[in-house]
């Protein structure tokens, strides 16, 4: 019990997959889709047409009909729009084999309508063209959307995906069929038409097949937005390419109801503008001569263009779309469509009154702030019985849980639990395929399930189907992990994950792969893989997906390896496609060669760099006869070391070339091999994205964790989550402490490179020094790091004494600053980790406790990070630094310990070295005043803590004391301190001096009132003030006083509930029963989906509330320059 | 009919007191006011049944009452549940927890009542007195678990609540734990209790805690306190708590010989026989 872990660290109160105290003063937006009935999307722009961003509810209103109604729910929706700028087109351009929804909460929806019946063939390829410009540069990598043919011979092309290449596909198969203009039709047709007018007959033969098509192609709209209806809760856009139609109002009508019912916004884009067919302006000249009997004139083509467009124009006015009409520039549209996709506000209301089925109600939004314009949809029909379009559910495999059917279901993939997957299809007859599927669940994403501290204990349960693009489920299977038994198996579980390798048998196709999972409470997710399966049969000439595998790979547990694959490749097929560079890779796939002639077949396998550069190639030939007996399949597989592959993004390319004919088939895949493990923190954050092995990130040897840390200390960016953060993130606690030895050995170093090593001091453990634990070649190599460093600040061989001196101190402030940050980084950066559950040979002395709910839940290893970062700044380089780095960085760890409940006693420290620093003395006491609360009392009276150790929590008077003393000591340096007044007078309250505590809360209340227009700070501190006041005065016998106190608090949080409990209490002691009885009803929060906030419950953590900035301030106080 | 929510003053004809507003402070008036108190007799923990008025001694702030009236008979019941939702229940302990409030409301009667309100650092009121107690059911179904615990705050509120209906109280209390967020304090719910017309039932699981608190809720008001060592134990302990509860008497008397305001303590025996009774502590009446 000595040393910076001599105290009792308390930890953990809020985990992922838990509450935390909600962000002061405002709650994250809620938008439960169950309360309303009414969703409507709001763009709202200034007067620079850009979007205006943090409006609330109180912003808008919403009325129907004219009549205003309460809008019940509300949310910004704000998607980050991406630069498709070379970088990201080359990133994109890389094959990619594996699908995981690690982003992917946040994106666009799109449908593509392209109108077969009304697009003028020649202008097809124009149409492409833009679509695919859309595609390619305007969606970015999370969005998704889907193609249909709307009034041509094939409707619904896809499924969502955010395959690009899968859309552009689609796309290509794209025709126009559309007649000429009526007027140009009938102009062609005038004779015949003299001759039906003799008989009595309509002339315009045509009419009828263009009311026909614009039937068609509505009825292919409404069924689209019907298709998006089940998908509530963002905005969802229908790019419509069309030339217009001639169409009935009911029937434009039924597109803008079903549409507006479905919050989906219409975008009616003209391609005419695009030029090149009749009617761009380029061809206006008519084909026969005028003739006004049937009125066909110099105008008629316009007309008809005008209302044709008249129907476009309607469906995306009344939509809250835009109609693009006559215009060249579709890129600007595109824009626009992706501006208005990405930021919006979505408003909830349930309509005060109903009107019969199927009745349009007119809907206005208007926005409160001027200057502002709001753009929404303007109304919506009430469905009729029929209208009510539930798609049937995706059939899914027998015992798939209502969760995951519905995950499943869903057109897109969700984040949440992280998979990832990859899928080859490999020949199996002429008309099937085998298609083996490769799952993984990272370790983390278990380690963050329902129990944190427990991965795994929840188990597993994972469903997948096979969807075909019509949306029929061809397999499926279901797959379910129990709760980890031993801690053992917990321990791997929440390192490593799950993976699972199966097979599915399908016939030849397109496919959406579905995976869903779950993994306890709130803990699900899901990752669509969209899988082509060649017609093998018609190709004489093919090869299958490529399965890759790698020597870490078996590391993974794999409890369902499907025996086929298994017989194929020994290890299981992975789908991590980042690898350390010491890895050595198998590559699988087969090649199927039916070409008659005999023949050699080479198969090639090329590893090629990003700049295009071939590092590697192995060729496998083989003569078609040794083909024969397999049926013309051969089965090929590569060993590839990475050693020697310098690290950096690859494209691996399996290819198969016969030596008859030209003919090649090939398939490709992208990987990136990793730096070694000095290096290797510097560039994992540029990583790309996909799932990953765990790395081993943890180096071989003390000298090589050093230079690893040094090398991180120069690659980390602060306040970033990047590779060199995460890799000293994943150090065990041991590693640190021996960290922080050898730092102190290699900082005496640096000024005295000759210094003899033989007996070393380790600043976490204080006692005699011990023997140096380093070899000989080590400490050559610690000496010439040193002088490396001292180096890079200008100490060189040739440097003059006092030079060197002065570089051996910048490089000290150097390593303290950066290091500092980094471990702060490293700290406060990261979700929650898995526990480190306290092991034989752990010293008892750095030990925490995690509680939840006030009770213990685990002791643990303390991680370590704030300890090091203590060490550096406090301990080995206070001297070097100043003050200032030193306070700022007790106060950011203070403020984050605090809100976060992580209480370290780091503040008792800073109160030592900082006496008369006003906010330094505040944390101590509020820290104290924690200690003393019911809480902490608790817990620690039933603490239960390994032998030899104890905590250093007192009683609670005791504590309560130290907080008093504290926070008078901060009053009197800084008597303005509203928030130390208030502290002082609750703890004055708790320890019985009622007086005294009325006398301070009532000076806070004063000083509070008196603000012209206070903050949402102050705000907050006088609803505290005035609820302990109220406490104060009712334990002095004042119910009057205590009423009014109570009063003030409910004014200050109208929908706080505690307040009223008070008020209730209040009223009871008084007998007045009726009133006690009606604040307890209003206390009582009516409806689990109400979200209500009250400042009380954050009480013991929002002294930490500003942690961010103090953070913040941190980092630009130790910022170092190159 | 006013005051009939409030403990010790209801009219003789409780069982009427439909739609009772308290809207004034409760007043003593002799003629017609009754103290009735709820009590539990039992012989070796077997309930004993069959008593009547001339059976019991009552005695307030030790003067002996006569005792006017007793009913055993069924009345209609009316369950509150006030259940922890807190984190420390979430998990396999909340499903266990939401069957065993499956398995209460199934045993109720048709004209039973239940209502349902959970506590985690928040209070709410799940679903209101109903005797529609298949809705009851869903609602429980619908809680999961998060937060804090506030079981003070809790308490004191579904006791409030409890009050003021007709036919029998009854009011069950789970946590898990201690309370880590109330605004309350013990002393504040405890005083609460003794204005209270309800009996007060605890559940709580055996564990590092001593559920101090619930103990004293329950001696108060005249309940009892189980722990369970799991919280697979749940269904069980809710049925006895039930069980015992509907072998309870209505004891009833007019008092006399007795200051009107402030805490008057209650004892309540059977005449000549080695019993266990077990009733409330005592009562507040008005100033």
């Amino acid at each position: 019990m000595a040393g910076l872990a001599a105290s009792l660290l308390l930890g953990g109160g809020a985990r992922a997959g838990e509450p935390r105290p909600a962000p002061l003063p405002v709650p994250a937006a809620v938008f439960p889709a169950e309360a309303i009935s009414v969703e409507i999307d709001a763009l709202v722009t200034d007067a620079a047409g850009q979007p205006v961003r943090g409006l609330t509810r109180q912003d808008f209103e919403v009325f129907e009909e004219g009549v205003r109604q309460e809008i019940a729910a509300f949310a910004e929706v704000a998607v980050p729009i991406d630069a498709t700028g070379p970088g990201s087109a080359r990133a994109a351009a890389r094959p990619r084999d594996v699908a995981t929804n690690e982003t992917g909460g946040e994106r666009r929806v799109y449908v593509i309508v392209l109108d077969e019946a009304h697009i003028d063939p020649r202008r097809s390829t124009a149409v492409r063209q833009s679509v695919g410009e859309f595609i390619e540069r305007h969606m970015g990598p999370a969005d998704v959307a889907a193609v249909v043919f709307a009034g041509g011979r094939d409707r619904a092309a896809e499924l969502f995906t955010a395959d690009k290449r899968r859309l552009a596909a689609s796309v290509g198969r794209f025709a126009g069929r559309a007649g000429p203009p009526p007027a140009l039709e009938r102009a062609r047709t005038i004779d015949h038409q003299r001759e039906l007018l003799r008989y009595g007959v309509n002339p315009d033969t045509s009419a009828l097949a263009r009311s026909h098509d614009a039937r068609a192609s509505l009825a292919t709209l409404v069924t689209v937005a019907r298709w998006l209806q089940g998908m509530p809760g963002r905005r969802k856009a229908i790019l419509f390419f069309s030339e217009g139609l001639e169409a009935a109002t009911f029937d434009v009508r039924n597109v803008v109801g079903t549409a507006a019912r479905g919050n989906v916004a219409i975008y009616a884009l003209d391609p005419r503008g695009l030029g090149g067919g009749p009617g761009s302006g380029s061809d206006m000249e008519m084909a026969a001569p005028l003739d006004r009997e049937f009125g066909i004139d110099a105008q008629s083509l316009e007309r008809d263009r005008r209302r044709a467009q008249t129907s476009l124009r309607v469906l995306a006015d009344e939509t809250g779309g835009a109609a693009v009409l006559d215009t060249n520039d579709l890129a600007g549209a595109f824009e626009r469509i992706v501006r208005a996709s990405s930021h919006y506000y979505l408003l909830g209301y349930k309509p005060m009154e109903f009107l019969p089925d199927g009745a349009f109600r007119r809907v206005e939004v208007r926005v409160r702030r001027p200057g502002l314009s709001v753009a929404a949809r303007k109304g919506y029909a009430r469905p009729r019985g029929g209208d009510r379009d539930a798609t049937p559910e995706l059939a899914a495999a027998a015992g798939t849980s209502a969760e995951l059917r519905e995950l499943l279901h869903r057109p897109w993939a969700e984040p949440g639990l992280t998979l990832g997957v990859t899928a080859a299809a490999f020949k199996v007859t002429n008309e099937k395929a085998t298609v083996a599927l490769v799952i993984h669940v990272p370790g983390p994403a278990l380690a963050t399930s329902g129990h944190g501290e427990n991965p795994g204990a929840d188990g597993l349960e994972l469903s997948l189907v096979a969807v075909d693009a019509a949306g029929r489920v061809h397999a499926g299977e279901r797959m379910v992990v129990g709760p980890a038994g031993s801690a053992e198996a917990r321990e791997v579980m929440g390192r490593q994950g799950f993976r699972f390798v199966r097979r599915l048998e399908l016939p030849p196709g397109a496919y959406q792969l579905r995976v869903a999972a779950r993994a306890g409470p709130g803990r699900r997710g899901s990752v669509f893989y969209d899988l082509e399966v060649p017609r093998y049969a018609e190709a004489p000439l093919a090869i299958s997906g490529v399965l890759l595998t790698s020597r870490a790979a078996p590391r993974t547990p794999t409890p369902s390896f499907d025996a086929v694959v298994k017989a194929l490749l020994e290890s299981p097929p992975t789908v991590a496609r980042t690898f350390a560079p010491d890895d050595i890779l198998t590559v699988y796939a087969e090649v199927y060669d039916t070409l008659e002639s005999a023949h050699d077949l080479a198969v090639t396998t090329r590893l090629t760099n990003e700049a295009g550069r071939e590092i590697l190639q192995a060729t496998d030939r083989r003569a078609s006869t040794n083909l024969q007996a397999t049926g013309g399949g051969l089965r090929y597989k590569l060993d590839l070391p990475l050693a020697g592959v310098p690290p950096g993004a690859y494209v691996l390319r399996v290819e198969a070339r016969p030596t008859v004919g030209t003919e090649t088939v090939a398939r490709e895949l992208s990987f990136d091999v990793l730096p070694n493990v000095a290096e290797r923190a510097a560039d994992v954050a540029g990583a790309p994205a996909g799932a990953s092995e765990p790395l081993n990130l943890r180096p071989a040897s003390r000298i090589d964790r050093l230079t690893a840390w040094l090398a991180a200390l120069e690659g980390h960016v602060p306040g970033v989550p990047d590779g060199p953060a995460r890799m000293v993130r994943s150090w065990p606690p041991a590693d640190l402490r021996e960290l922080a030895a050898d730092v102190t050995v290699f900082q005496k170093l640096l000024s005295d490179p000759k210094r003899a090593l033989g007996w070393v001091f380790d600043p976490a453990r204080p006692g005699p020094p011990r023997r140096s634990p380093y070899a000989e070649a080590e400490e050559e190599r610690l000496r010439t790091m040193a002088g490396q460093a001292a180096a890079r600040c200008g100490g060189g061989l040739a440097a003059s004494r006092p030079a060197l001196q002065a570089a051996a101190e910048c490089a000290r402030v150097r390593i303290a600053r950066r290091g500092a940050v980094l471990h702060t980084d490293a700290a406060v950066l990261f979700e929650e980790d898995a526990v480190r559950p306290q092991a034989r040979g752990d010293d008892a002395d750095r030990v925490q406790v995690r509680f939840r709910d006030g009770q213990q839940n685990l002791t643990e290893q303390v991680a370590g990070h704030w300890e090091l970062a203590q060490v550096l700044l406090d301990g080995l380089f206070a001297e070097a630094l100043g003050d200032e780095a030193v306070r700022l960085w007790y106060l950011a760890a203070a403020a984050y310990g605090q809100y976060h409940e992580r209480h370290t006693r780091l503040e008792d420290r800073a109160a030592q070295l900082f006496p008369s620093d006003p906010q330094v003395l505040f944390f101590a006491g509020t820290l104290h005043e924690t200690f003393a609360s019911p809480r902490i009392q608790r817990l620690v009276r039933s603490l239960r803590l390994p032998a030899g150790t104890v905590h250093a929590v007192g009683s609670e008077r005791s504590e309560l004391r130290k907080a008093e003393e504290l926070f008078r000591r901060a009053l009197r340096l800084q008597p303005e301190s509203a928030e130390a007044r208030l502290r002082l007078g609750r703890v004055l309250h708790r320890l019985g001096a009622y007086e005294a505590a009325v006398r301070e809360l009532r000076q806070v209340s004063r000083a509070l009132s008196s603000c012209p227009t206070p903050s949402d700070d102050e705000h907050l501190l006088a609803y505290y003030a005035a609820m302990f006041l109220g406490a104060a005065e009712e334990a002095l016998g004042r119910p009057a006083e205590a009423r009014a106190a109570y009063a003030q608090a409910a004014a200050e949080r109208p929908h706080a509930p505690t307040p009223q409990l008070a008020l209730s209490r209040v009223a009871l002691s008084g007998h007045d029963r009726a009133a006690a009885l009606a604040a307890v009803r209003e206390a009582l929060s009516p409806s689990p989906e109400v979200e209500r906030e009250d400042p009380w419950w954050h009480y013991h953590v929002v002294q930490g509330r500003e942690f961010p900035a103090a953070l913040e301030a941190l980092r630009r106080s130790l910022e170092v320059g190159p | 009919m006013k005051g009939a929510r409030t403990l010790g003053l209801a009219l003789l004809t409780w069982a009427n007191a439909v739609g009772a507003t308290a809207q004034a402070p409760p007043t003593f008036s002799a003629s017609v006011e009754a103290i009735r108190v709820d009590v539990l007799v039992t012989d070796h923990d077997r309930p004993v049944p069959g008593l009547g008025a001339d059976d019991f001694e009552v005695r307030d702030n030790g003067v002996l009452q006569e005792v006017a009236f007793v009913r055993a008979e069924k009345l209609p019941l009316n369950l509150i549940l006030a259940l922890d939702a807190s984190a420390s229940v979430a998990g396999e302990p909340l499903d266990r927890l939401r069957s065993a409030g499956r398995a209460l409301l199934a045993r109720l009667q048709r004209d039973d009542h239940a209502a349902l309100v959970t506590f985690s650092h928040e209070v709410t009121l799940r679903q209101a007195l109903t005797g529609d107690l298949e809705r009851v059911g869903r609602t429980l179904d619908e809680v999961g678990a998060r937060g804090e615990t506030a079981v003070i705050d809790g308490s004191y509120a579904a006791m409030m609540l409890a009050e003021g209906n007709v036919g029998r109280d009854l009011l069950i209390v789970f946590s898990d734990g201690v309370d880590t967020a109330s605004w309350l304090t013990e002393a504040q719910a405890l005083e609460a209790a003794r204005r209270a017309d309800v009996v007060v039932y605890g559940v709580s699981v055996r564990g590092q805690d001593r559920p101090d608190f619930l103990k004293e809720l329950t001696r108060v008001t005249g309940g009892s306190l189980l722990e369970v060592d799991s919280t697979r134990d749940l269904g069980p302990a809710f049925l006895r708590v039930l069980d015992e509860f509907r072998q309870r008497y209505l004891v009833s008397y007019s008092p006399q010989g007795v200051a009107r305001g402030g805490w008057h303590e209650l004892k309540v025996a059977v005449k000549g026989r080695r019993l266990s009774v077990k009733a409330r502590a005592g009562y507040v009446a008005g100033p």
